[in-house]
């Protein structure tokens, strides 16, 4: 792990100037969030980063969430089960895989998270990027973020879903994608579906580029191909209302 | 209030990609497939190129050479190059997507890393300016063959 980042959005960012686009489409994509020297010093961080869990939700009720290290010692036939359950086309309940650091989960267990983790989340949820957003929003409700690192690497994907959670109070749900060179072809790209589960529109991973969008609305990721050379690391989670 | 938003008939028109959603399919058996392959090339039945051609014809195209039935299967993607002369590129959906995680996306991107797309629709022909031709996104694993028509069109 690198030493903590000190994160500085883009000072030349006018978030009114994206008011009107968001309040009409719901979402926005915002590249160069932060200044060159954030970014780069945030990329090192992710990459770096070591405590990734692997995260599985195969349908309600069947999560698995275990050290990565784990996962992978776990006997050969028993991750044969896991993929084959992913390979399920059949279902339309929410399905997911990825690696992921819950930083602002473990905050809240008391638990201890590395500096550069703690750093980012302090940063999301400091009043240079929650100002960012009400005023990109017009939404004087934003009072925290959920923050969380995620990697996919090929195979990992998230199934369509909207975010919905009335008890959390969600308002936005935020992707700061942090990979440095992505091509198309690795899949990973961030899709909003229409009413006929078609892609209304999609992002492809872009270095620095911030994903905001209203919640709810039917969004996936597309799985990470075999392709891809490197993992799609972001940093993700929601804006809430204050309690 | 602002003026109203008023265009010609013509500018919708001109939108690519486009993609329509045909009555009737033919049905395309296993037999008709000359190789088993991720990439399966067999000569589509004079039926279904029927089909195509009115639909063609209804875009104010015309196919372009001889076009190719694909298979995909988990783990495929991707779509032949379009001859270099060619106009326009379109491809005949003939079996169904329940879901975008399936892949075998038809994904369009503008260069600035946005895009936008269909999953497969049995039934849907889906028309491209060359120049913008689409990825079929990988298949997942698990997912259902993805079978279609590919070709190039031009103009009548």
């Amino acid at each position: 792990m690198t030493g903590s980042p000190s994160l500085r959005l883009d000072p030349s960012l006018r978030p009114e100037d994206y008011g009107a686009v968001f309040r009409q489409h719901g979402r926005l994509h915002v590249p160069g969030l932060l200044d060159p020297e954030s970014a780069a010093g945030l990329a090192r961080t992710l990459g770096a980063a070591s405590g990734w869990t692997r995260s599985v939700h195969l349908e309600e009720g069947r999560d698995i969430d275990i050290a990565v290290e784990a996962f992978d010692a776990l006997p050969a036939e028993e991750r044969a089960r896991v993929e084959e359950a992913l390979a399920d086309s059949s279902t339309d309940s929410l399905q997911y895989v990825f690696d992921t650091v819950r930083i602002s989960a473990e905050l809240r267990a008391g638990r201890e998270v590395a500096s550069a983790m703690r750093s980012l989340h302090d940063f999301i949820n400091g009043e240079s990027f929650l100002g960012f957003v009400r005023r990109l929003t017009g939404d004087d409700r934003c009072a925290f973020a959920d923050v969380m690192a995620t990697r996919y690497l090929p195979g990992h994907f998230l199934s369509a879903h909207g975010d919905e959670n009335p008890a959390e109070r969600r308002l936005y749900a935020y992707v700061l994608n942090m990979t440095p060179t992505w091509r198309a072809d690795w899949g990973g790209v961030l899709m909003f579906l229409d009413e006929d589960g078609h892609v209304a529109e999609g992002y492809v991973p872009a270095f620095n580029a911030l994903n905001i969008f209203r919640v709810p609305q039917t969004h996936a990721v597309s799985m990470v191909t075999r392709l891809a050379r490197v993992p799609r690391l972001s940093v993700t989670g929601w804006i809430h209302a204050g309690g | 209030m602002g003026a109203p938003d008023v265009r010609l008939a013509e500018d919708a028109i001109a939108v690519w990609p486009r993609r329509e959603r045909l009555a009737v399919v033919p049905p395309v058996s296993d037999a008709s497939w000359k190789a088993v392959a991720a990439h399966a090339e067999a000569d589509p039945s004079r039926e279904l190129m029927v089909v195509v051609e009115r639909a063609l014809r209804r875009q104010g195209l015309r196919p372009d050479g001889e076009a190719r039935l694909l298979r995909h299967r988990a783990g495929g993607g991707g779509l032949p190059d379009l001859p270099a002369t060619a106009a326009f590129g379109f491809l005949l959906d003939l079996s169904d997507a329940r879901r975008v995680l399936d892949g075998g996306l038809l994904l369009f991107l503008d260069g600035t890393g946005r895009a936008t797309g269909w999953r497969a629709e049995a039934g849907a022909l889906t028309l491209w300016q060359a120049d913008q031709a689409p990825q079929l996104t990988e298949l997942a694993p698990g997912a259902p063959e993805r079978l279609s028509l590919f070709g190039a069109a031009r103009p009548l």
